[in-house]
Order: C-alpha cells, then structure tokens, then sequence
C-alpha cells in the first residue's frame, strides 16, 4: 500500500537538492539585474531627474510626485529577498561545501551587491537573521551601518580563497556577469568595497578612510569592464528589463520622457550623448528642437505636451551593476580623498568620463582635455571636484543604472539642487528641481517606505519612517 | 391499475399496502397489480413523487387509481453516500432533494442553472452571459483558502471531475490563472458536461455527517446525481427539443451629460467622455483621411450596448430510447447543444453533444450494469479582463469609446476612417477587430462511466464491485491578431499589438473503484440493523502541455511556426493517489428512530509518507416525533421529524507539497519577466515556496440540528437546519517574510468558522379539483469568521487587482476588501495637494467591507389549472461587496454617471485642509483648503492613479433580486397523443434571468459576473466582465 502510494515526487521541477551553483546562478543574478534594470530603474531615473512621467499617460506619476505609499514596490523587495538573495545564500552554502571558490566569491560578490542596494533604499533590512527559511521566518531587520559591515567581512573572507584548487568551477556562459574570471570578480569585489566605503563617508568618515587606505596599500585591483548582466536577446521575454516592462509589456511605452533637468545640462554642454539617451520626437506636428517636460509637470496642457523627447530604451541594453566608468569615477573620489591634489586623480577622472562616453559609442577626449566642458577643476576645493566627479556620474547613468546617481545625490548633494522651478528663466541648467506635483511640501525622498506585505508577515518590520527622512549614511 | 393523473399513463412500481397489515404489493409495468384484500379493508398507494392515496374498498374487485405528481413528497427516498437509497425520514441531516422537472424546467445547458435560488444553504450563480460559462455553487459558505469550495459530484456513485477550464489555460503572452486580471477566458467547468435532461434526481447533502463517507473531497458538500436508466415495460422513446433566444440583461448605464474629449475640452482623438457638455451640434469627429473628416451631432447614443450586442441563440435537443425487461434494461440517449451568444459573431458559441448508454442485467442473485458517457465540448469565449501585448479584450475596449459615439457605427472595422491606423483614438481598439480577428477554440472529447456487479449472496447480505473512469482530452487554441498602425497615419504612436498564439493540451484522468459489503438484520420487530464496510481506491493524473508564441509575421495565419520568436513552452503534471476504507452502521427502532454511525480512514498519497492516514467518524439521528407519539398526529400537524448529526470530513494536500523544489528560471519584473533560457543560458532558481514534510490533512468538523415539520395534511411544510461548521488545519501556501529568502511556505494552520440557518417553506394555498397553487420560500444565512491565522500573521491576501486587495483577517468573516483611503487628520479630515486639491493618499490600507451575503432568498410559485401549469421564481441575495473593473474603467473615461457630479464645475472636497510641512519634512500642521478641483483634474479626481481613495467607488453592493425563471406548460391530455401514437406530451414557453434589481451605486455590472474563477477568490469581483443575459424560449417534450 505504501509503494502504491509513494507517487508524490513532482516530475516537472527537481528537488533542490539536485540544483548545483550553475544551475541557479543565471537565475539569481537575473532577479537582481531584472529589479535593479527594471522598476528601480524607474524609480532612480525619475528620481535622479533623468526622466519624468509623461503628460500623456499616467503609468509612473506615483514616483514622479512622490506619492509612494508602504504598499509601493513590495514586489521589487520580494524578488530581491526571495528570487536573488535566497539564490546566493544557496550557492554561497553549496559551493563552500564542494570547496567551488569560483561560485563561492561570485556569489558572495553579488549577494553583497543586492544588499547594499537594499540597505540604501530602505536603510535597515534582513540580514543577520535572513535566509534561515523555517528556521527563522520573521528575522529581525539590522541597522545599515551593522550590514554594511557584515557584507565587506564576508567579501574579505571570499577573496581569502584558494581559487587554484582544482575543486573550483571554471563556466564561461553561465557566469553571465564576467565570463568566469576570477580576476575581475576579485576585482567587482574591491570596487564594491571601495564604494561601500565612500557611501559611508560622511557618517563614519575614519572606518570609511581607514578602508580604503587598505585597499590602496593592498595594492588591489579595480574594475577596468564592465560588472553587468549582458546576455540579452531582441525576442520577448529576453531582453533588457527595462525594455521588457516598459516598451514591450506595458501598452504605451511612451511614458518615460525626457527632464528638462538632464536635457537641459545636455543642451548647454552640447553633449553628443543627448541623442543617445533621448529619442527626437517624432510624432506630429513636425519639430525642429528637442522638446523636454519641467520634472514632475504631467498635468501641464501645454500643446507641445505630446512631442516630448521619449527614452531611449534598448532592446540588448547592458544592466549595469558597476561599469567600467563608475569604477573610475569611485577610484577618482577615492583618490581625492586619500591623496588631495593628486594627478592620478584627475587623470582617473578623465578615464571615467571618456569611459562613460564610450559606453554610448561616443568620444568624450575633447570634453576632458583643456579647457573642455567637463574638464577637471585640478586648481580647485575638494567640493568642487567632488561636484564635478559626481555630476558625471550623474550624467552617466541614464538608463538602467540611474538608482546610483539617486544615491549619490543624496550622499553628496549633486548636481545640485535649484531654487527655482525649471521653468524659471534663473533655472541653472543640471540643478534638480522639486517636481511640479509632488506632494511631500518640497522635501525630496531619502528612502523608501518599509513593505507593506512584509509587514503583514514579519512582527520585527521597524515602525514605519516617511519617505522624506534620511538613511543612516545620508547626513549632509 | 394505477395511473398518473396529469398524463393517463400507467406508473409500474407503485406499492400498494393493505393499510394496518404487512400485506403488500407493486404494479407492474402497465401499472397493473392485484391483491388479496379482507373485506373493507383500505388500500394504501404511495410512489415517490406522487401523493400517497388511501382507497377504503367498496364491493369492486377491480380499484383504479391516478396518482398525483406532488413535488414536495420527492425526497422521500432519497440517495445518500455512495448511491445508497433511503427513506428521507430515516436521515438525521438535511438533504435537498431536486426533481428533474425542475431541473429541465427552463432547458438549461448546465443542470446547476435551473437551481438558483430554490436550495436553502446552496449559492449557485453563473459565472457569466456566455453560453457554456462555468456555474458556481457554493454549500453553507466558503471554508477552505486552498481554493476549492466546490462540492464533489457524484454521478450514479461515481466522482467526475469538476475542474474549470478556464486555470488550467495559460494564454498567450503571460500565463493565466483564475485570479488572473490579464485575459481570462472561461469555457466552463466539468460539472456542466452532464445532459440535464439524462438526470433522474439530484440529491444535494450540504453537511459532513452527510458526505463523509465520500472522504476527502466532499468537505464542500456533495451534489449526487442519479441518470435515467431503463424500466421494465414498453419501449420508451422521449424526444425533448428547445429553441431559445437571448439578450443582453445587464449592461452599464452611462452618463448622457458630457460627451468626446479631456480636461473638458473637445478632442476628437480621445477615448473618454470628458469633454464639453453635449449640445446636439453637428461636430467632426475621428481622425481626416485624405483631408475628409465625418461628421456627427454631439448627443449621448444611448442605444449604444442594444446596437451593438446581437440576439443569441440556443437549440437543445435530446433524445432517448430506453426499455427492457424484469432482468434486462437499457438507455441511450443523444442530446446536441448549439449557442451562440449575444456578442456579434460566432467568438462566444458553445456546441455540446453527448450520448449516454447504460445497460444492466441480471443473473440469479448478480446484477451487472454498465454506463457509458461521451460528451464532446467545441466552444468559443470572449476573453475577458485586461488586454496583453499580443492583441486586446472586448469588453475593455467597448468601455473606453465615449458616450457620444454610435459603436455599432464601427462595424465596418476595414472601413478606412475605422480601421487600424486611423480609428478615432490611439488609446484603444475598435471593438469589432477585436472580436473579429481575435479568437481561441476549446474542444474536449471526455469519457466518464462505470461498470458495477452485485451480488446478493443471502438475503441478510450483499456485495457490490463498482469502476468508475473520467478521462477528459481538452485542446484549445487561442490568437490575437496583429494590430499595427502604419507609420505616418494618425495611429502611429499607438503601440503595436504583435499578435500570438498559443496551443494548449490538457488531460486528465481520473479511476475510482470501491468494494461494498452491505449487511442488514431485522434483530426483532422492534430493532432493525444494517450497514456496510467499504474500501476505496482512487487515482487522479493531470498532464498540461501548454506552448505559446508572440509576433507574429503573416496576417492572418495563426501556427506557431508564424514568428521570428521561439515558442515558450512549459508542461505540467500530477498524480495522487487515495486509498480509503469505511463502514457505515444504521440502527433503526419501531420506523420512528433512527441512529447512523459512520466512520472511514483514508490514505493520501499526498501527506507525508509516515503520517498519511487520517480517521474521521460521524453520526446522525433522526426521530421520527408523530410516529412515535401517534397521538400528536392530528389535522394540524401531519408529520413531524427531529434531526441531530455530527460528522468530520478529511482533506489531504495538493500533490508535491512535501518537498522543496527548483524551478525553472523565470524573474517577474513588474511588468513582464525574464524567462530561461537567455540568450544561450538556462538556469533553475530555489522556489519561492517551502514545502511541508510535516503537513496533517485538514479537518472539517460540522453539527447539524434540524426539524422537518408538515401541517394540515402535508399542505404546509417547514423544513430548517442550523449548522455549525469549523475547518482546521487547512493546508495552504502562507505567505511569509522575505526575509526568510521565501514567499510562502505550505503550512496546516488556521480555522474557519461557518454557523448558518437554512430554512424551506414549502405551502400549498390552494389544492383544488383543477386548480392548484404550490408555494416554495427558501431562506439561509450564514456568517463566517476566521478564527485563527498563523503565528504572526494578522492577514492573508487571497486576491488582489490594482490596489484593492481581497483578505482573510484574524476575528473578522473570511474575504474582507481592502484598499486605499485618503489620508486624514487626527480628527478626520481629508488632507489634500495643495496644488491640484486632490486628496493625499493614506499610508495604511483600510477595509471597506467583505464580500459576505447577509442573507440570500427564494421564491418559487407554482399555480396548476387542469393542464395548464404557470411557474416562476425569485432569487434575492442581500449584502456583500465586489470588486469592479467595470466601475473602475468606466470613471476613468468619464462615462460613469457620478462622473458628472455637480455639472463637472470646479469643486473643493469638503472638509479637506493642506499638510504645512516643515524643512524636516514632517507635518507641522494643517491649513484649510482653499484649492478646488479644476475643470483639468476633474478626470484625474476619478482616476484611481491620482486619487488612490477613489477605489473605494470601485467596490460595489453586490446585492440582487433576480427573477430567475418563469415558465407556462401544457401537458397535452392522454387522449390527444395518443393519436399521434406518443404516450405523453408537452410545451412550454419559459424565460430565464427576466429581470434584475440592483442598488442603486451598481450602474455597471451584473452581480453575479465574475472573471476571477468560480471558487473565494471569484468572490472578489470581476476585471473586464461581460453583460449578463435574458433568454426566453420555447420547448416541447414528446414520450412515444
């Protein structure tokens, strides 16, 4: 009777035990590329002012009027948690007993990435009491300062490994972040410290100091690629997320469009990377000039409301977690900081932006060299070359990577912010405006709402913090 | 002889009883019999179904008798657990016995559909105006959050699947579930596949004390369905044929103030009706083509839903040949369905044909019988709820064309002004390319039967081997149509629908087979015992193939080899197996005490392997009061009965709930997802769910009081129930932190309470020589609470759509509705954007009600003139709310009638105030409003994405008072059919769903209307339904 009944092993899906670290990897790293690349694009790129929500539709006003609510984007918190985090707890779990230091560092690299973006958005999170499934389902969220630093132990304790040992894997394919080389995970690992550090700066200013001086007299190596997820295909389902949801999936892919505020920094710089970053309107009547919207005016009746410069979405876009230019940029700060004056930190900076022009196929040499538009103010305070090394990064991330550029104006307090309303004839063109509709009485977001749903499910969710109050790091 | 009054035809198997003796007889199949009668003795004639007739003789040896049809004396015998006959007296729970006059009454399509409303405790509704759409019925309230509230149906002893096509079909672009919002498609469910016209009784057992036997799957209840099957005598033949046509009953009703345009400005592309207020002027409208533009008077088309739905129609016919002999009988039957719906073309239509044999023999004290039934399903539905990337759904784009536009002027939809790239708005489709170039298929071929032996090996005991099969082969094909505008035409910024197609294979099968050893004993005159000891097995397999592509590159063609796409393709199986035993004992004292005791252990294949067994006894008594105290028999009182019982039902898990497992590579991204492979990459991902290696199986446990009450010769019975109903332990995916790197883990937790009253007045006012008035009132209540919710959890959500979200909560009746609200002072009042006046949203969610009837109501009226008969009935259900997307899409557009509240002129909400924030960007306070809602914002007002708390308008009163049927038969006299040869013959004018009467804030949808699947998480409401219908027909039954 027993036998007749043992049927009850599902023939579609393997039981877990079977998964093996390359088998799961793909699929962790694209829930954290899925959410980074998809809504916190959005999220980020509203909010860096690098797109605002069309006056046409309606899909996105909630971000751009900052009408978020705890029930916003628990689905992001969920995927990040359940479909990212678990998955590298997994391979971090598995590849420490095979002894695989290839998948172990990977993963231990990403997992930290993910929290740290989870850390930023919601300053206290999971983590010291996450991943246990039965053994703890409601796991007490940790102060950001305690994760930060849990996340660069468990990176140094990854990058001790013997990656000689036969017992590691060597994938090309399936590392679909670095092609399987140990070296630049090593090196995404660094960056990523080196950025944690700078993050925390102004809230633990020697811890943070202290670390990077190790890092440079480690003599270790940052990222010079590219760290993103790239395999992407133009057929539906495989494709850059941020395509996906917004140009394929949702039934008007014309509510990102462009902000007068990044539009109009372009503008004045005569930067090459507007038409890279924006489409020309095309619709009718027929323009001559770019047409942008104040950030945050989509009930505006203008009659030129419809022509407004949509994003320019690909298809096979990367989604960056740190590309090869944000490497530089932080190793420009970093220098800066441990180094005043130092020339490798100009010519760091100088790398970064031409790097980040070359990301969208254009040359930047010019805009650096003398007397360029973005060249390096080496005479000046360490504020002004603060301003400038954070503004092209600013600059750099329109696409799916603009969530670092909100983190980073919240950090140091660029580009700056106006005080009048890009409608204003004093407007300084690149200075962030508060959106025309916004509804939090001209404060600007610092985080976001704790879930909702979680805190249906988990007593330890922290009281709830509005949307305006600042994240640990986040004090000047 | 003994004849039937209504027909003249002879009525075998009557017993006749010399009344105070035990001398007995029975009529033959001419409905002759005799007997040997002392003098002056009185005869008594009972059958069932007829009113028993007592004849005191007179000095003629021959005593003809006609019998009256006599609807309340049905459920005399009736079938219990596993197709076991009794007498109704002798059961101490409440069983609704249905007749199958009142099934074929109105010749539904589905045997559910002629019920609604006259079963006290049962919710039977329709899931929507198509033909073929899946019933719901509902027993004494929803208990479980797995999902299945369902009863069991047992056909002839047998259990049938009763799965609903529309979960199992995953559609093109995005698989859909039941509670999808995306798509959804209903092709009816299995319970619907059974011909009403081959039922001979139905037997509706609500409690567990009544339905445990069955195990597992009977905690909703059970509906036992006996068929036809041949009598001894004459072959019959029996020819039954309607025609019935169809309109739409339920269609929103629109504001007629403001016509075409936005923010209260004329706009000739738009698709809602914000415009200026209509004027009758002859304006252009659409978009110029070759520098033409048409023109039209700006007035309100009020016609609009009357032009544009068609008359549907309906012809079911059935016949069947049945006959045999004392040892031998027979049936075949043959019915064909064929409708086609109120929606323009044939993309709702519904075809059914099916046949049943069944046959049985005797050999000695064996009896063999076999049933065999084919039925074969080709239908068509209109897809319902939000569109996809791959083409739109009706009913959302027929809401978004403003109210001053003819649709039904759109027909023409290849007509240059309406086609693809210059239809009038961007923003929609014209509904008539939809339901033109969009379309899906279903076909089923399902096999069900069984074949039986008993034996009687003495007269004290008996043995019965039954197999049953049900094996359902279900394709569908489902498309969308390429809708792309060409560039430079007035339509080019719309987004393209790139079409799809999708191919999906669904089978399953299901084997049951019991061994029955049935025992009685007369131990005295006095006690009376018999019983039986059973054993079960079954198996349940289920195999999805399901195969979607997107894109496609030829017009027209829809294979899955048109696209420049790969097929997404992905399977799905299962299996469980059961293996049950039981035994069942009933006592019975002097016919007026009765006492059942059952008890029965079951084995799941889909428990844990060491603790899959699960025991649950139960128990009833019935006491029969005015047989066991005769003297309490009088002229007022003519039977009275108390009813006791207590039963438990089990229920295991689903299958694969035990373990953990991996999935296939899929990340959801908000919109869209990334699905594995990629580019040359695949990969598995830790599912999100944990299983359960310590799962129990669930437990119902009910108690029943009840008392069957007859006064004044039988003419007026009151029949009342009241049960108490706690599901503990259910198994159930909870949703848990993320934190714990899962989403849910399948646990056995929580209890839900059901306590309710069913109450059936059945009154005869008046029974005359030729006229005759019968009278049936039903009323239940139930209320729900859930008891308890896993440790930590305060609620579950059981559905959600666009922010409004359906809950179980700790203390409060299952399924509360809950949403956005607008944020508010301390002291309540409303806080709005200082810069456009419209209110802030509030952090928290609140609830705005629960889904809950307060109470639900029946009347059926029966009046009889010679033979003439008039019926009709009503269906009153009180209280619950519903979600509606309806509502919601019909405000957005400003089509909604209170979308024109004070003439859409500037208005303030009251009592609102503005937040003063500090530089912190906390509230220092609040200042009086003084920003009223401009002519701009007004549509933005009613919009839930600028004004989160008005989804509470969305949420509707889901109470109504239908007219369910109302029928005029006339049974032709003995003496004109049997000229044409027939031994009896009917016809009748009947109309179903005449009328229906809502409150007042349901302008929109028809209450009863779901998309969401026909179980709790249905209750939630409907996105993007359909209108529901009124049909009015014309039948005729012929007997030869």
């Amino acid at each position: 009777c027993q036998d007749f009944l043992d049927v009850n092993k599902d023939p579609s899906n393997p039981e877990v035990s079977e998964g093996q670290p390359v088998s799961i990897f793909p699929a962790a790293v694209a829930s954290t590329g899925g959410t980074i690349g998809a809504q916190y694009a959005i999220l980020g790129g509203i909010w860096s002012q690098h797109w605002t929500q069309a006056a046409t539709s309606n899909q996105f006003k909630d971000i751009d009027s900052y009408n978020l609510t705890a029930s916003s984007l628990n689905n992001q918190f969920d995927e990040m948690y359940a479909g990212a985090l678990n998955d590298y707890q997994f391979i971090i779990k598995k590849s420490e007993a095979s002894q695989d230091w290839f998948y172990f560092l990977a993963a231990t690299v990403m997992k930290a990435y993910t929290l740290q973006v989870m850390v930023d958005l919601y300053d206290k999170v999971p983590y010291s009491q996450a991943f246990q499934g039965l053994d703890n389902l409601t796991p007490a969220y940790d102060d950001g300062d305690k994760v930060y630093a849990g996340l660069i132990a468990e990176i140094d304790n990854a990058l001790q490994k013997d990656f000689t040992a036969a017992s590691n894997s060597t994938p090309a394919g399936p590392d679909i972040v670095l092609s399987g080389s140990v070296d630049n995970w090593k090196r995404f690992a660094n960056t990523l410290k080196l950025k944690m550090y700078l993050r925390m700066i102004n809230v633990k200013p020697a811890e943070a100091l202290a670390g990077i001086n190790k890092l440079y007299t480690d003599k270790v190596n940052f990222l010079e690629v590219d760290a993103a997820m790239k395999n992407f295909q133009d057929s539906p389902d495989k494709s850059n997320p941020l395509f996906e949801f917004n140009n394929r999936r949702l039934n008007t892919s014309l509510n990102l469009r462009a902000s007068k505020t990044m539009m109009s920094w372009l503008q004045a710089n005569n930067d090459p990377r507007l038409s890279v970053y924006y489409k020309f309107p095309s619709t009718k009547p027929a323009t001559t000039t770019w047409i942008p919207l104040d950030q945050g005016n989509f009930n505006t009746t203008q009659a030129d409301r419809t022509n407004v410069s949509v994003a320019n979405i690909l298809p096979l876009a990367p989604v960056y977690f740190i590309s090869a230019s944000e490497s530089f940029f932080l190793q420009a700060e970093a220098l800066e900081r441990i180094t005043p004056n130092a020339p490798a930190a100009k010519s760091m900076y100088d790398k970064a932006v031409v790097a980040a022009f070359a990301q969208n196929s254009v040359d930047g040499t010019s805009f650096v060299a003398a007397g360029g538009k973005y060249a390096y103010p080496a005479a000046g305070t360490f504020e002004q070359k603060l301003e400038s090394i954070i503004t092209q990064k600013w600059a750099s991330m329109v696409g799916s990577h603009a969530l670092e550029a909100y983190f980073e104006k919240n950090r140091t307090g660029y580009p700056v912010t106006s005080s009048v309303y890009s409608d204003n004839a004093a407007y300084v063109p690149g200075q962030l405006v508060y959106p025309k509709e916004g509804i939090t009485g001209g404060v600007f977001p610092r985080r976001l709402i704790f879930s909702d749903r979680d805190r249906q499910r988990n007593p330890n969710v922290p009281a709830m913090v509005p949307l305006t109050t600042k994240v640990w790091w986040d004090v000047k | 002889t003994v004849t039937d009054k209504l027909d003249g035809g002879p009525i075998p198997g009557v017993s006749i009883l010399v009344k105070g003796s035990s001398i007995g007889a029975q009529t033959n199949a001419e409905g002759k019999y005799s007997i040997a009668v002392p003098q002056g003795g009185t005869l008594v004639f009972k059958f069932v179904g007829y009113s028993s007739k007592e004849i005191t003789l007179g000095s003629s040896n021959t005593v003809n008798v006609a019998l009256e049809a006599d609807s309340k004396q049905l459920g005399e015998v009736v079938v219990t657990a596993l197709g076991i006959s009794r007498e109704k007296k002798a059961l101490g729970y409440s069983a609704s016995s249905i007749s199958k006059e009142d099934i074929t009454k109105t010749s539904p399509v589905s045997m559910m559909d002629g019920l609604q409303g006259k079963v006290a405790g049962a919710e039977i509704s329709s899931q929507s105006g198509s033909p073929g759409a899946s019933s719901k019925v509902i027993l004494r309230g929803y208990a479980s959050l797995t999902g299945n509230n369902q009863p069991l149906y047992v056909v002839d002893g047998v259990p049938i699947s009763n799965s609903a096509s529309t979960n199992a079909l995953g559609v093109a672009a995005g698989a859909s579930t039941g509670t999808s919002i995306s798509r959804t498609t209903d092709f009816g469910n299995g319970s619907n596949d059974i011909n009403p016209s081959d039922i001979e009784s139905m037997t509706i057992l609500k409690g567990a004390a009544a339905t445990s036997l069955y195990g597992s799957r009977a905690a909703s209840g059970v509906i036992v369905i006996t068929t036809k099957s041949g009598k001894a005598g004459k072959t019959k033949v029996d020819f039954t044929t309607s025609s019935t046509f169809s309109n739409a009953l339920f269609t929103p009703t629109l504001q007629s103030r403001n016509g075409q345009g936005w923010s209260g400005a004329f706009d000739s592309h738009e698709n809602g009706s914000w415009g200026p207020a209509l004027d009758g002027v002859n304006r252009p409208w659409g978009n110029a083509v070759n520098g033409e533009q048409l023109s039209k008077p700006y007035v309100a088309n009020t016609n609009r839903f009357k032009d544009f739905y068609t008359t549907g129609n309906e012809f079911n016919n059935t016949i069947a040949i049945s006959g045999g002999t004392e040892k031998n009988s027979f049936y075949l039957s043959y019915g064909n369905i064929a409708s086609d719906g109120i929606v323009p073309t044939d993309a709702d239509s519904y075809k059914r044909n099916t046949i049943a044999l069944r046959g049985s023999t005797m050999l000695g004290g064996l009896k063999a019988s076999a049933s065999l039934n084919y039925v074969n399903r080709n239908a068509k539905a209109v897809s319902t709820g939000q569109g996809t990337t791959t083409g739109a759904t009706l009913f959302q784009e027929l809401i978004q064309t403003p109210v001053d536009i003819n649709i039904s002027s759109l027909e023409d939809y290849k007509n240059v002004y309406y086609n693809v790239d210059n239809y009038f708005t961007p923003y929609a489709q014209n509904p008539y390319f939809t339901v033109n170039e969009n379309g899906n298929n279903f076909k089923s071929d399902r096999f069900y039967g069984n074949t039986a032996l008993d034996y009687k090996f003495a007269n004290w005991i008996s043995a019965s081997w039954k197999l049953g099969v049900d094996i359902t082969n279900g394709r569908l094909k489902d498309w969308q149509a390429v809708a792309a505008p060409k560039a430079g035409t007035p339509n080019a910024s719309k987004k393209a629908l790139v079409g799809g197609v999708q191919e999906n294979s669904n089978y399953s099968a299901e084997l049951n087979t019991d061994f029955i050893v049935n025992l009685e004993k007369k131990i005295n005159s006095d006690f009376t015992i018999n019983g039986l000891v059973g054993i079960n097995v079954n198996q349940r397999d289920n195999r999805i193939v399901n195969t979607r592509v997107e894109g496609l590159i030829l017009d027209g063609f829809y294979d899955l080899s048109n696209s420049a796409n790969s097929p997404n393709s992905s399977s799905f199986y299962s299996k469980r197996r059961l293996v049950g035993t039981y035994a069942q004992a009933n006592l019975s004292y002097k016919d007026y005490l009765y006492l059942t005791l059952n008890a029965r252990n079951d084995w799941s294949s889909t428990l844990p392997k060491d603790q899959n067994s699960f025991f649950y006894p139960g128990a009833n008594l019935g006491f029969v009061v005015t047989d066991a105290f005769k003297s309490l028999q009088n002229s007022t009182i003519s039977f009275a009965k108390l009813r006791a019982s207590i039963g438990k039902t089990g229920n295991d898990a689903q299958p694969y709930s035990v373990a953990n497992y991996l999935t296939a590579g899929n990340v959801g991204l908000g919109f869209g997802n990334l699905v594995f492979p990629m580019n040359g990459v695949g990969s598995f991902e830790v599912s999100n769910q944990i299983g359960n290696p310590q799962l129990r199986p669930e437990l119902t446990t009910e108690w029943e009081l009840g008392a069957d009450l007859r006064f004044f010769n039988n003419r007026v019975g009151i029949d009342v129930a009241y049960y108490d109903k706690t599901t503990k332990d259910q198994i159930l995916a909870v949703p848990i932190s993320a934190g714990s790197g899962y989403t849910s883990r399948i646990t056995n937790f929580g209890k839900i309470q059901n306590k309710g009253v069913e109450l059936a007045l059945n009154i005869t006012p008046i029974k005359g020589q030729h006229f005759g008035w019968d009278l049936t009132y039903t009323y239940s209540k139930n209320n729900n609470k859930v008891l308890e919710l896993p440790n930590s959890l305060t609620e579950v959500q059981l559905n959600t759509a666009y922010g409004v979200d359906l809950v179980a909560m700790v203390g409060q009746p299952l399924g509360l509705i809950k949403g956005h609200a607008a944020k508010t002072t301390p002291d309540g009042r409303v806080i709005v954007n200082a810069s456009n006046g419209l209110p802030l949203v509030a952090q928290d969610k609140v609830v705005y009600g629960d889904i809950n009837r307060k109470f639900s109501m029946g009347l059926v009226n029966k009046f009889t003139y010679d033979n003439w008969a008039l019926g009709f009935s009503f269906d009153f259900r009180k209280g619950g709310l519903m979600y509606s997307y309806t509502s919601r899409l019909n405000y957005f557009v400003g089509n909604a009638v209170n979308t024109t509240l004070n003439d859409r002129k500037p208005f303030l909400v009251p009592n609102s105030v503005n937040e003063v924030i500090g530089s912190d960007g906390k509230v220092t306070g609040y200042v009086e409003n003084t920003t009223a809602i401009g002519m701009a914002s007004i549509a933005d007002y009613f919009n839930q994405t600028n004004n989160n708390s008005m989804s509470r308008e969305f949420v509707l009163d889901k109470s109504f008072i239908k007219m369910r049927d109302l029928s005029l038969t006339y049974t032709f006299p003995k003496s004109m059919v049997s000229k044409i040869a027939a031994s009896n013959a009917s016809v009748s004018v009947f109309g179903r769903n005449l009328f229906v009467w809502v409150p007042k804030e349901n302008s929109f949808i028809d209450p009863e209307v779901s998309t969401f699947s026909n179980d709790l998480s249905g209750e939630f409401g409907e996105f993007g339904g359909g209108p529901s219908v009124r049909s009015f027909g014309v039948s005729l039954k012929v007997g030869f």
